[in-house]
């Protein structure tokens, strides 16, 4: 089965798409990637058009064909990663989106999710869904539908609307409108899913008004959802057989298949998701409850922080200062730094997510002297990356009492040795970057090969591990709680400073 | 099959005269167009004396002959094409398909008369044509136009398109119920057609009537490429649409009018890109021209990589492919107005080798996609290389990014001005290239200066250090260094 056959992982995220092909030792033998029209009707409004991510999906498989010579036939199973959240709803006949997609970070439903939390809302759904009530998840983008496009709670009502996710609009379209499901994982980030009854909330869609029959079945991470009709690939009909939002995605790409392990993908943001095992366990200190993945009958859970700004702080001191060409350049710029880390740079660009959530704080830079050179500025912005990480890192190992053992990197930013450094000497624990920083994808390859045996168990996928690059904290204590508590000194003095007020 | 084959014998080697001449610059040696064209003295003479005696030449212009060379002079308001056209509205085989056009059918006795011809000379004649038809699979025969009815039109469209470009108030094809039309079209598809859409399909539509009179009208083969469009939304649009225009035609006429009108619709680019994007994204990829388009055009980005495209340099890319592959799956044959194999070599010279390459893998992979094989004797082919190839310039052109260049002369001698003038006729036809005399507060890639003495530029460019007078080697070596900055910097 595994000679000459390859899987596919399509990796959808919020300004690419991207195909990516695998050989059973793990290895990329073809890729390709496209962007698509980012819309900003208003402000703080994002969008995009469901047509156009399904074309784009449909032109990087093409890509990843003609690059690698690979056919179609030789695909064995289709593995999806997408950008969590972002909520496509569609008409069931004629298949056409109804409004745009409206993507994770767009705010236009804030007021509904406010609205929520004025009524008391918040434990209710905490409890249920282990989120925090926010315009972030799927939940008050489909009721922002409902209510502003003419028409549509009628229709809704009729059950003549399907919602998905955009993994569940992906499958829809490659199997022609012979699949509509999604994936716990997925599932799990729409503010819908009860994640201890595995089911859609009853209570929920009739607070909220969202009828049941608009929502996609739920399955497990790793099964056949259906097949590709062959005209939408390239004259085959293959199984689509794994499917994880793309930070659950990396989680399982990452081999952290044990209660205890935690990723972190530094990308425009950083997501660190730690799996805490198969009870979900709610945070005292705001931080995400969702499930990390449900493979053979099991459901393993996680926690979840999310930094806003992370790799973007960087194109902000590349694009916005101009204090560099290329953003590799910062690494080079914090090691020229001479002066003894008392500049900190608060990246709150737009807002602090985990734990502090406060969206009205902004960013600030303290500790500057007349001696502060554009070289301790790279560097203040570098730590304030890692700084924030350990602010996460804390409050898990606060919420469930497990001391982590190791932090799994990948994304852009893991190639920056200084971070990585200064990371595991700030969260005083080992760093291991992964060998293949592509662990998104590798994550959806993964589940897709389980399902239909190309990887015959997670045993045969450990196999395959390679080990990164491991960074072994190397700080005294003094120096670093010393540096810590400057940190939350800094963001302290930035939330007392809030413009909108 | 070349415009000029509908030429009568001697217009057809005035064109070639005048074509030579313009390749050439509008000058040649003599002998050379002599030996080209193939005639004795005196013949080639009387041959540039008919072309000074057009009306085009009457007042200006014309060709001069010396001992050794022969130079033409085009008027500023005369082109090549308007000669070509003048040339064919009074060629005898345009007339008796002008004939066919308007009246469908003909006996010998009714055109021998209207064309005012002996019998013989039009049998002459529709043998000729019949010769040049072929390649369209259409064919002169008992009276009337025979062949599949989308191919009659096409054909019809492309001469008259030349026509109404070059003689655009005789032409133009433009009355009020095609206006009307128009405006429905618009509505139903939800944009606005440009002025030159406008024309095409004016023209398209007044082909349209005159073709309907038509008894015989085969779609046969329209019929079965169509089979995956019927559910396609833009088809149905198109469909309801004609249902409202044609409704007194019978029910499968009006189907292929339908199909005809989308063939059109989505081969001639008439949306602009933005709506044409739209449609693309929404589209079926069942569709063979959709599975085309995503083949050709993502072959063409992967030869980029690591490069990528901008979102709107990629939508351009698709809209000039997509209409490519719609005439290469739908149409047979061309209807050819400029020389191929000398655009062909210009554009593969703009473009070197390893884009060539991709061309002819970009034409096998259209072909076999739609499971056509490669026919030397279809001009649709081999133009369809030359369309990729500007394609392929386009991107070139539009992926540049400019290397800005200062000329920085030590002193203000006489001679700089007319050095720099010289540099810019060497330096600024090559892409990408920006040239401007030095300036201090402004930052460059590459400076040329005649001082020896080191210099500190802001940005810290490239210098190069010219000799102090114009040589071949410094504007060698110059363009050499442009071009290594030009691979590094794209």
């Amino acid at each position: 089965m595994t000679e000459n056959t390859y899987i596919m992982a399509i990796d959808q995220g919020t300004t690419s798409s991207r195909a990516i092909i695998y050989d059973k030792r793990g290895n990329q033998v073809g890729s390709s990637q496209k962007e698509f029209t980012q819309i900003f009707p208003q402000e703080g409004w994002v969008e995009h058009n469901p047509n156009e991510i399904w074309n784009s999906v449909q032109s990087v498989i093409a890509g990843a064909f003609i690059e690698s010579g690979i056919k179609p036939e030789q695909v064995v199973g289709i593995g999806i990663t997408n950008q969590r959240e972002t909520t496509v709803i569609w008409d069931r006949e004629t298949g056409k989106p109804v409004y745009n997609a409206i993507v994770w970070q767009s705010r236009q439903s804030a007021p509904i999710a406010e609205k929520l939390k004025t009524e008391g809302h918040g434990d209710f759904f905490h409890k249920k869904t282990g989120l925090i009530i926010d315009s972030y998840f799927s939940a008050t983008k489909i009721r922002w539908i409902l209510d502003n496009v003419a028409g549509m709670q009628e229709k809704a009502d009729k059950g003549e609307l399907m919602f998905g996710t955009i993994d569940t609009w992906l499958t829809w379209k490659l199997t022609d409108g012979g699949a509509h499901v999604t994936d716990y994982s997925n599932a799990s980030r729409t503010m819908l899913f009860n994640i201890e009854k595995l089911d859609w909330d009853q209570e929920i869609l009739d607070l909220l008004n969202i009828p049941r029959s608009m929502l996609p079945k739920v399955c497990s991470n790793s099964e056949v959802y259906g097949h590709t009709k062959s005209f939408h690939f390239y004259g085959s009909e293959v199984p689509i057989c794994g499917m994880a939002g793309d930070q659950q995605a990396a989680l399982f790409g990452q081999m952290a298949f044990e209660p205890g392990m935690v990723k972190n993908t530094y990308g425009t943001g950083a997501f660190i998701v730690m799996n805490t095992g198969e009870k979900p366990q709610l945070s005292h200190n705001n931080l995400l409850t969702t499930i990390g993945y449900g493979i053979n009958g099991k459901i393993y859970y996680a926690l979840e922080g999310s930094i806003f700004v992370a790799g973007s702080s960087i194109q902000w001191l590349r694009d916005g200062l101009q204090l560099m060409e290329k953003s590799g350049d910062s690494e080079e710029m914090a090691r020229k730094s001479d002066n003894e880390d008392e500049v900190y740079v608060v990246p709150a660009f737009v807002g602090l997510g985990a734990p502090y959530w406060d969206q009205d704080v902004r960013g600030a830079m303290f500790g500057i002297t007349r001696g502060t050179n554009r070289n301790d500025v790279a560097k203040a912005t570098l730590q304030s990356i890692a700084y924030q990480v350990r602010d996460i890192i804390d409050t898990m190992e606060a919420d469930t009492g497990i001391k982590i053992p190791v932090l799994k990197v990948d994304g852009g930013a893991a190639n920056n040795d200084y971070l990585m450094q200064f990371q595991a000497d700030i969260i005083n624990t080992p760093i291991q970057k992964a060998a293949n920083l592509e662990t998104t994808a590798l994550g959806a390859a993964f589940l897709a090969g389980l399902a239909v045996g190309y990887w015959k168990d997670i045993d045969e996928i450990k196999e395959s591990y390679e080990a990164g690059k491991i960074f072994e904290p190397n700080m005294d204590d003094e120096h670093r709680e010393k540096l810590y508590s400057g940190w939350q000194q800094a963001v302290t003095a930035a939330r007392t400073f809030k413009p909108k007020q | 099959m070349k415009v000029d084959q509908l030429l009568e014998k001697k217009e057809q080697l005035q064109v070639k005269i005048l074509r030579s001449l313009i390749l050439n610059g509008g000058s040649m040696p003599l002998n050379l167009l002599r030996a080209e064209i193939g005639l004795s003295k005196s013949g080639f003479d009387q041959y540039i004396e008919e072309i000074n005696h057009l009306h085009v030449f009457r007042v200006r212009g014309g060709i001069t002959v010396d001992a050794v060379k022969i130079t033409l002079h085009l008027p500023e308001e005369v082109n090549f094409e308007s000669i070509l056209a003048f040339f064919l509205e009074d060629a005898i085989k345009f007339n008796i398909l002008d004939y066919l056009l308007s009246y469908q059918e003909f006996t010998t006795v009714k055109l021998v008369t209207t064309l005012s011809l002996s019998e013989s000379t039009l049998f002459r004649k529709i043998k000729e044509l019949n010769g040049s038809l072929s390649e369209f699979d259409i064919q002169i025969k008992n009276g009337c136009l025979q062949g599949e009815e989308l191919q009659v039109r096409y054909f019809y469209f492309q001469l008259y398109r030349f026509l109404i470009k070059n003689k655009a108030n005789d032409y133009s094809f433009a009355d009020s119920q095609n206006q009307r039309f128009i405006r429905e079209l618009e509505k139903k598809l939800k944009t606005t057609f440009n002025e030159s859409a406008e024309k095409k399909i004016n023209c398209w539509l007044t082909i349209t009537k005159k073709r309907l009179n038509n008894k015989k009208t085969n779609t046969v083969k329209l019929q079965e490429k169509m089979t995956s469009y019927l559910a396609d939304s833009l088809y149905q649009q198109v469909s309801s649409l004609m249902q409202d225009y044609f409704s007194y035609l019978p029910t499968e006429s009006i189907q292929a009018e339908s199909m005809m009108f989308y063939v059109f619709l989505v081969s001639f680019s008439l949306f602009d890109e933005e709506r044409f994007y739209e449609y693309d994204i929404s589209r079926s990829k069942k569709l063979p021209t959709a599975m085309m388009d995503v083949f050709v055009r993502e072959t063409i980005l992967l030869h980029y990589r690591p490069r990528r495209l901008s979102i709107q340099l990629e939508k351009k890319v698709g809209y000039q492919v997509s209409h490519i592959n719609s005439q290469l799956y739908f149409f047979k044959g061309k209807l050819e107005v400029y020389h191929r194999q000398n655009m062909l070599e210009r554009q593969k010279l703009l473009l070197g080798n390893t884009l060539v390459t991709l061309l002819d893998r970009l034409l096998n992979l259209a072909l076999d996609q739609i499971h056509q094989p490669y026919h030397s004797q279809n001009t649709l082919h081999d133009t369809t290389l030359l369309r990729y190839a500007s394609v392929l310039s386009m991107i070139d052109f539009l992926m540049t990014k400019t290397i800005k260049v200062a000329i920085d002369f030590e002193e203000k001698a006489s001679y700089c001005e007319p050095f720099y003038q010289l540099l810019l006729i060497e330096l600024r036809p090559m892409i990408g290239v920006e040239l401007e005399l030095y300036q201090k507060n402004k930052s460059y890639d590459l400076i040329l200066t005649t001082s020896l003495v080191e210099k500190k530029y802001s940005g810290l460019p490239q210098t190069y250090c010219l000799s102090e007078f114009y040589s071949e080697y410094d504007i060698y070596q110059v363009k050499e260094v442009l071009k290594k900055m030009r691979i590094s910097k794209n």
